[in-house]
């Protein structure tokens, strides 16, 4: 069973939120981000990741947009996410999610100026409770409760220009988080298959803007492969589909019509396991449809690299 | 003593005005004005800050769209998500002074 809180906990990072220009540009991936199942008692995990984000395409509605309306040449991050998850009891584990954003960038086509911001995120903390669970068919249901926690309300300076929200390292907004978890192993075919769903709602912020909910549905497959010839010889193959769609923003109790979308990504990942407590992973995010109201930047390449490791303070 | 006099003369003067001696007063905020009053989502317009006086930061904010550049002139950008009254504050700042002014830019729905 912890096998596959590991193998969770590295799916983790394929649920960041991809976004698009306006209110939602280049994403806020500690909001997005979504966590793994309970956890042994007594059992402390610690993660760290490195995820990078690149949009450099319009979308009109599902499809490409090539016309006189390009504001931005270019949109990406680079950020760091850190998350931790203590196991309380045998059926209850407290979490923390937090970030740090090394830029947030925006390369615009006026004068080809260049745009950054950097700086914590937001904090989710969550209570995950197990609901359901059994040994024998190795199923296991389970759901999480979180509050989101802007690292600051005050919109970001640079040299004395309030930065626009989509480079905001935060978005200042409180809210909540729901999320579940279901997951079926096979583990004599050393296989599994897990279902994740996660939805983010939040409150006005002080500038009196509200980021659009976000629902998130993932569908994963392991599989587990041994090399016993090979010196590095724990692998495991994953392959994630995942569906995310985004309500629109508002501000001043006005909905933003061009803002929110749906997307569709398939996500190949990569995780190689050393030694009994280390992991580390990468995978890459492949989009296969996406759909934005009216015209908005969209999302073209993005990766992610991570390093996990769980303690144990069971006595033995 | 003709130093030591000159001396406590200048930190009198400066005295008088704490401001300048911490390098900066201002007079009065002439103007904030932009190139267009309106316009279409994706457009931009220059807006310019006049102020009298010395030593002058100037912090900007807007309800909508980006602000490029820094200083006392900016690019102002409406995104294609933008419609309707954007404000944009600019307050100048030197020493203990801090005065601001609002410029209303229609953002108009193709």
């Amino acid at each position: 069973m912890s096998k596959f809180l590991y193998l969770l906990a590295l799916l983790s990072f394929t649920l960041d939120g991809l976004q698009a220009q306006c209110f939602s540009s280049s994403g806020n991936p500690v909001g997005g981000t979504m966590n793994m199942g309970v956890m042994d008692k007594n059992t402390f995990r610690m993660n760290l990741y490195y995820r990078f984000s690149c949009s450099d395409q319009y979308f009109q509605n599902d499809s490409r947009y090539r016309g006189d309306n390009e504001i931005l040449q270019k949109a990406s991050y680079n950020y760091l996410g850190f998350l931790t998850a203590y196991g309380l009891g045998e059926k209850l584990t407290v979490e923390l999610e937090a970030g740090y954003y090394l830029d947030k960038t925006q390369l615009y086509y006026i004068e080809d100026t260049e745009l950054a911001g950097r700086g914590f995120s937001n904090m989710v903390v969550s209570l995950k409770p197990r609901i359901y669970y059994q040994p024998d068919r190795r199923f296991e249901l389970s759901c999480a409760l979180g509050a989101i926690i802007p690292f600051s309300t005050k919109m970001k300076r640079v040299d004395g220009v309030t930065l626009p929200i989509q480079i905001q390292p935060t978005n200042g907004s409180y809210g909540l988080v729901f999320q579940s978890f279901l997951v079926k192993e096979d583990p004599f075919r050393a296989i599994r298959f897990f279902w994740v769903y996660r939805m983010e709602n939040y409150f006005q912020n002080p500038q009196e803007y509200v980021p659009g909910s976000m629902f998130i549905n993932s569908f994963f497959f392991s599989k587990h492969l041994i090399f016993e010839q090979w010196k590095l010889k724990d692998w495991t193959l994953i392959l994630q589909f995942r569906n995310q769609v985004q309500g629109k923003s508002s501000i001043s109790d006005q909905a933003i019509g061009i803002s929110g979308n749906c997307l569709v990504f398939l996500c190949p990942q990569l995780n190689l396991g050393l030694g009994e407590h280390w992991n580390i992973s990468a995978l890459i995010d492949i989009p296969v449809y996406q759909y934005y109201n009216g015209i908005q930047i969209a999302n073209k390449t993005s990766f992610v690299l991570s390093l996990l490791r769980d303690f144990s303070f069971n006595k033995i | 003593m003709l130093i030591l006099l000159s001396v406590l003369g200048c930190e009198k003067e400066n005295d008088q005005d704490p401001d300048k001696k911490s390098g900066g007063y201002i007079e009065s905020f002439v103007s904030l004005t932009s190139e267009k009053d309106s316009l279409l989502p994706g457009e931009s317009t220059t807006i310019t800050a006049r102020v009298k006086g010395d030593n002058i930061s100037y912090i900007w904010d807007a309800t909508q769209g980006d602000l490029l550049g820094s200083g006392n002139k900016l690019t102002y950008v409406a995104l294609l998500c933008d419609c309707g009254k954007s404000r944009i504050t600019c307050t100048a700042t030197a020493g203990s002074y801090k005065i601001s002014r609002n410029l209303i830019i229609y953002i108009i729905d193709e």
